[in-house]
């Protein structure tokens, strides 16, 4: 059980982190399906980094830096050549994918890893079975985890620049009226979202692993766009699909270790994939009645 | 002041003095809202200025005409509805841009500022849920021009009953005395004279009587620079002719709309063939679900509704086209047309013929489209340039024909929402006489309109709406005070 | 004429722009630019069999292309061509090893099988939208990823070639006498097939009340609603449609150039199919144009490997720049409800005046 807890939050953590950024952007009206190709930059960046400096501070910075440009890119395409969010996120993400692979060869000639020397700190050592080796297991962002989301929450729930995005987000034509700048409002969206999709990059690559791997974040990113539809665009409900999701990871990693043979391994890894389905028609279903209902 | 010339609005020049209560007019299209958001800094002018209090407004920037003081109230509200009324208080007039705050203390500083306004408005609310004439207050509550400042108000008495236009009027005297000039758009001549210090008249973007005081003018010579010397008569009502059988009867009809509007509570009407029936009412007591609900888009939860001995109650949107029902929606641009699409697919498309020489394929004869669709758009005088530009293209009233012509064609039974909504004189008087043709053609016609004048004038008969019933049904000669009394329930 | 040939120039720009990004990314990271163009060139067309294998790509390209026309066109966000397409591949390989049918009745059955799984795999995702409302954009992206784990288990499982694993994992090989084509040549019939596909979809959206109700219901819901449109079959036959033509495209791929299903063989055909649909505005025609351009690059660029040391993964970045490029004002009409940028004109607030 306690491995299961901790598989769960592992893999949970990562999508926590994209959920609660690509919130801001799916609340400021865009559908970002770049957050994948941000991920997998960030973690690149950062294992980069890691690899020439051994410095997680730098490592660290340096994937919010590329995260941000990136945003800004995406950002300025929409905003002043009118690009199409879901093809430019889906065109962000085939460049993060590619890019990544070909810097990967082209730097450091390596083809499909990069190991980092170093690894995210992790705050709380100790006992190592039991319920205390997930304790030990968490690095530091997971243990930032439930602040920032508190902190998302306030941003958007309790500030003016929350009532902004959400105003640009779901009457363009009201937040101009209010003298509220649509395209800087969604900059700021988007560069809060860049923020969330860096800290679940660099959880991934330096979390656990301590190695980057080409393509490695393999959907982690979309799904974390289904927590956000599935927590209804909310902090907290994000954040706790991101982690159910995270259980269904988590029962995939479990019956391959428990050598399950009911079902062949590949089947065991769609149990996310089908989950996620599942979760959004869900969603999407009580949804619908209850907009009926009113 | 002064305006420079604009897309709608032509070569405008005027000085408007502080502190005082202006009236714009014109009639539909006459370019009115167009200056209003010209001013307020919502729409982009292609030449010339905007000065306030001497000071040059930059062109389509709605923060600094805001910070200027220009503040604007909406004919359909600009709110955002997902907000409740203390966040939206805060969006509008933010104590700090950035520093979070405590709900508790946005809603008790709003209560406080709302309720020295004399209004009893529960700030938990969601905008969404209120009422249009709630939101209405929650909208000005939400400007700030104070001292010096300007507010407009684009034709806020549009969605209101008689009886609360004077409540709004005397709110705006009381922001008025406090310093700030008013500038109110407005089409009808009793409500300006209740309310202006001066009145500027606008017809088809251009101005034919700049800020004159409303002393110096009578209403005969305004209405006559309203309406202007062009005027066509549309027809007026004819005898109607009698016949039986082939009406729409609805009978004791309750439904459920899409989405929106509220619920029809069990609605008794008869639309006889040879006639046209009005539906008078205040906007939003269920008139959208009556006609959703006679196209076949609502759910139809009790209730019958005959088309003369045929049963109609069960049939989907197509069933019912395909019987001959036409109908103009409310919104001539979300419902009624694809922006995107060309004129031809716009009129004809889906109920396209079928190519004459393959017969049994399921090919359509792009000929004959193109040469229904000419016929079609010179039968409501639509200006185009041909047949493939998008329908995006068109303006509002030339679009409305567009729309107009598509139904027209074999239609049955007509129903007709807002159909001279945002038109011309030309354009309106189109309207009314292919309605009234089609009346005298024996077909069943329905026209839900929140002008009432427009009504009493065309209508054989008139029945009222109330809280999703027919509450009253009148015939020629109207008592238009008794219609208005029944239209808001006062005894 | 002018006028045409401008937005052919629209459409073309931001390939070109993507593709001299590409080459100075190339450059800056220590490729010779020159040897990269020559390989490209030589790669697609010059080269001995190149123009095939540019062919031979553009195949598949052009029939999940054109399927991903008409959903878009439609309205429907259905970016899930690769599991369609994977799914369909599973199907055609399954017949073509397991039923021991001569040609051309294993590729019929086997092409006719495809499209109904390719299209029942598609209607997955479309049936949760229309009935549930669920987000197509994220159900068949899902639905992509379960398609590959599909084809990892098929590829390692009863119908593997037990020499291989992995990516590279994959099934036994479909019998000579099955194969339509052989690398290094033009199989006519597949490209026939194609073009007959592309002739009968052009014919459906824009000679067709079937057709016309697509654009009107992709163009504005609500309008198609007040006229009668049957929305929900419109846009479920989207779905199918889509999801016929990629599991097609599966079919001759696997009777055609592969001639067996390899896991990690393709893994990007499905997005490159959607570039080349939104590359040519969704125009059925245009996706031809736009389906060889791409089929050529990707001939190119599992060439150049051979002749100078670029990695694969160049490709990817060349048409995520294409992707990331195409906007509204060079190229495409696609608009996604999900995210409407500023507009000048607002109607829905305002009013009329």
């Amino acid at each position: 059980m306690a491995e299961f807890i901790a598989s769960t939050l592992r893999s949970g953590t990562p999508l926590a982190l994209a959920g609660v950024g690509a919130l801001f952007a799916v609340r400021a009206g865009i559908f970002h399906l770049g957050i994948e190709g941000l991920m997998l930059a960030s973690a690149f960046t950062a294992v980069a980094v890691a690899h020439e400096t051994s410095s997680i501070p730098l490592a660290l910075a340096a994937a919010l830096v590329a995260s941000a440009l990136l945003s800004v890119l995406y950002w300025a395409l929409m905003e002043h050549l009118r690009a199409d969010a879901v093809i430019a996120g889906l065109g962000l993400t085939t460049l993060c994918v590619g890019g990544t692979a070909f810097l990967l060869d082209a730097i450091f000639d390596q083809r499909g890893r990069l190991d980092s020397p170093v690894g995210l700190p992790r705050p709380v050592r100790g006992a190592d079975d039991g319920l205390g080796a997930f304790v030990t297991e968490w690095s530091i962002l997971g243990w930032l985890t439930p602040v920032l989301v508190v902190a998302a929450w306030i941003v958007l729930r309790r500030s003016g620049l929350g009532l902004r995005i959400t105003a640009v987000g779901t009457y363009a034509y009201g937040a101009r009226a209010a003298g509220v700048s649509g395209a800087r409002t969604r900059l700021a969206a988007m560069l809060l979202a860049s923020i969330g999709a860096s800290l679940a990059g660099v959880e991934l690559a330096l979390g656990g692993l301590s190695g980057f791997s080409e393509n490695m974040t393999a959907g982690r990113g979309f799904i974390a766009l289904a927590a956000v539809l599935l927590g209804l665009s909310r902090p907290f409900g994000t954040a706790v699909s991101a982690f159910f999701f995270g259980a269904a990871a988590a029962i995939g990693v479990y019956t391959q270790i428990n050598s399950f043979d009911a079902l062949p391994r590949p089947f065991i890894l769609m149990i996310p994939f089908v989950v996620t389905i599942v979760a959004v028609s869900v969603r999407a279903a009580a949804e619908s009645r209850s907009s009926a209902a009113r | 002041m002064r305006f420079g010339s604009f897309v709608a609005v032509d070569d405008v020049s005027l000085r408007l003095p502080a502190g005082r209560i202006h009236v714009i007019v014109g009639q539909n299209g006459a370019g009115k809202t167009t200056l209003a958001r010209v001013l307020a800094g919502l729409q982009t002018r292609d030449g010339g200025r905007v000065h306030l209090n001497g000071i040059e407004l930059v062109d389509a920037d709605r923060a600094v005409a805001r910070a200027a003081g220009v503040e604007m109230v909406h004919q359909h509200s600009a709110l955002v509805p997902e907000l409740t009324v203390a966040e939206t208080l805060e969006l509008n007039r933010p104590a700090h841009r950035w520093r979070p705050f405590r709900r508790g203390d946005i809603e008790r500083r709003w209560t406080g500022e709302l309720t020295e306004r004399g209004l009893d408005i529960d700030v938990a609310r969601r905008v969404g849920d209120l009422s249009v004439e709630l939101r209405q207050s929650v909208e000005i509550a939400a400007t700030d021009p104070g001292d010096g400042g300007v507010l407009i108000l684009d034709e806020p008495t549009a969605a209101l009953p008689p009886q609360r236009v004077d409540a709004l009027f005397e709110r705006l005297r009381e922001i008025n005395e406090r310093g700030t000039t008013v500038i109110l758009v407005l089409h009808k001549l009793s409500e300006i004279r209740r309310i202006a210090d001066t009145v500027t008249v606008l017809r088809t973007g251009r101005m034919v009587l700049a800020a004159a005081p409303i002393t110096s003018i009578d209403d005969t010579e305004l209405a006559e620079l309203i309406i202007g010397s062009a005027f066509v008569d549309a027809p007026a009502a004819s005898t109607p002719t009698v016949t039986d059988g082939a009406g729409l009867t609805l009978r004791t009809l309750r439904a459920t709309p899409a989405v929106g509007d509220r619920d029809l509570d069990g609605v008794d009407l008869d639309i006889p063939a040879g006639k046209l029936t009005g539906i008078a009412g205040v906007e939003g007591n269920g008139q959208r679900t009556l006609v959703e609900t006679l196209v076949g888009l609502s759910t139809i939860r009790s209730g019958t509704i005959h088309r003369g001995a045929d049963e109609w109650t069960t049939l989907d949107v197509a069933a019912r086209r395909r019987l001959g029902l036409r109908a103009v929606p409310f919104d001539r641009f979300a419902e009624g047309s694809a922006e995107d699409l060309s004129l031809a697919m716009n009129l004809t498309a889906w109920e396209a013929p079928r190519h004459r020489r393959w017969r049994r394929l399921p090919f359509l004869d792009t000929g004959a489209i193109r040469a229904r669709a000419r016929e079609r758009l010179e039968a409501t005088g639509v200006a185009y340039q041909e047949l493939a530009q998008p329908a995006g293209s068109l303006s509002g009233g030339n679009l409305q024909r567009l729309i107009l012509a598509r139904e027209l064609d074999g239609a049955e039974v007509m129903v007709a929402a807002q159909p001279t909504r945002g038109l011309d004189i030309d354009g309106t008087s189109v309207v009314w006489r292919a309605l009234t043709e089609l009346a005298a053609a024996e077909v069943p016609v329905l026209v839900v309109s929140s002008d009432l004048d427009e009504l009493l004038d065309h209508c054989h008969r008139i029945a009222v709406m109330r809280s999703g019933r027919i509450v009253a049904e009148h015939e020629r000669p109207f008592d238009r005070d008794e219609i208005g009394r029944d239209m808001v329930g006062a005894a | 004429m002018t006028a045409r040939l401008a937005s052919l120039g629209w459409r073309v720009a931001p390939v070109a722009i993507a593709f001299a990004l590409a080459l100075a990314l190339f450059a800056v990271s220590g490729f010779d630019v020159g040897a990269v163009l020559d390989g490209t060139v030589e790669g697609s067309v010059t080269g001995r069999g190149a123009f095939a294998n540019t062919v031979r790509w553009t195949i598949p390209l052009v029939l999940i292309g054109v399927g991903v026309a008409v959903a878009l066109r439609a309205g429907e966000f259905n970016i899930g061509g690769q599991g369609q397409f994977l799914m369909g591949q599973c199907a055609a390989v399954w017949v073509g090893l397991r039923w021991d049918l001569p040609n051309p009745w294993a590729f019929i059955v086997a092409a006719l099988l495809a499209i109904v799984v390719g299209a029942a795999w598609s209607a997955i995702a479309g049936v949760l939208k229309i009935t549930l409302g669920a987000d197509e954009v994220i159900t068949t992206l899902m639905l992509n990823f379960i398609a590959l784990q599909f084809v990892q288990w098929l590829t390692t499982g009863s119908l593997t070639d037990p020499l291989t694993s992995g990516d590279a994992a994959s099934t036994a090989r479909l019998d000579e006498s099955l194969r339509l084509q052989s690398s290094g040549e033009i199989s006519w019939s597949l490209t026939v097939l194609t073009l007959v596909v592309v002739a009968a979809m052009w014919l459906l959206l824009e000679r067709t009340s079937l057709g016309t109700s697509t654009k009107l219901v992709g163009a504005n819901p609500l309008a198609a609603t007040w006229q009668g449109v049957a929305v929900a079959r419109v846009r479920m036959s989207s779905y199918l449609v889509a999801g016929g033509l990629a599991g097609l495209a599966g079919a001759t791929e696997v009777f055609g150039p592969a001639g067996r299903v390899v896991t990690g063989a393709t893994p990007t055909l499905g997005f490159t199919a959607l570039v080349v649909a939104t590359v040519a505005s969704l125009s059925i025609i245009g996706t031809l144009g736009a389906g060889l351009f791409f089929g050529a690059l990707q001939a190119a660029i599992l060439f150049l490997p051979i002749v100078t040391d670029l990695p694969p993964s160049g490709l990817r970045i060349i048409e995520g720049l294409v992707a990331l490029l195409i906007t509204a004002q060079l190229a495409t009409v696609v608009r996604s409800r999900r995210a409407r940028p500023p507009t000048t004109t607002d109607t829905t607030a305002a009013g009329t005046g």
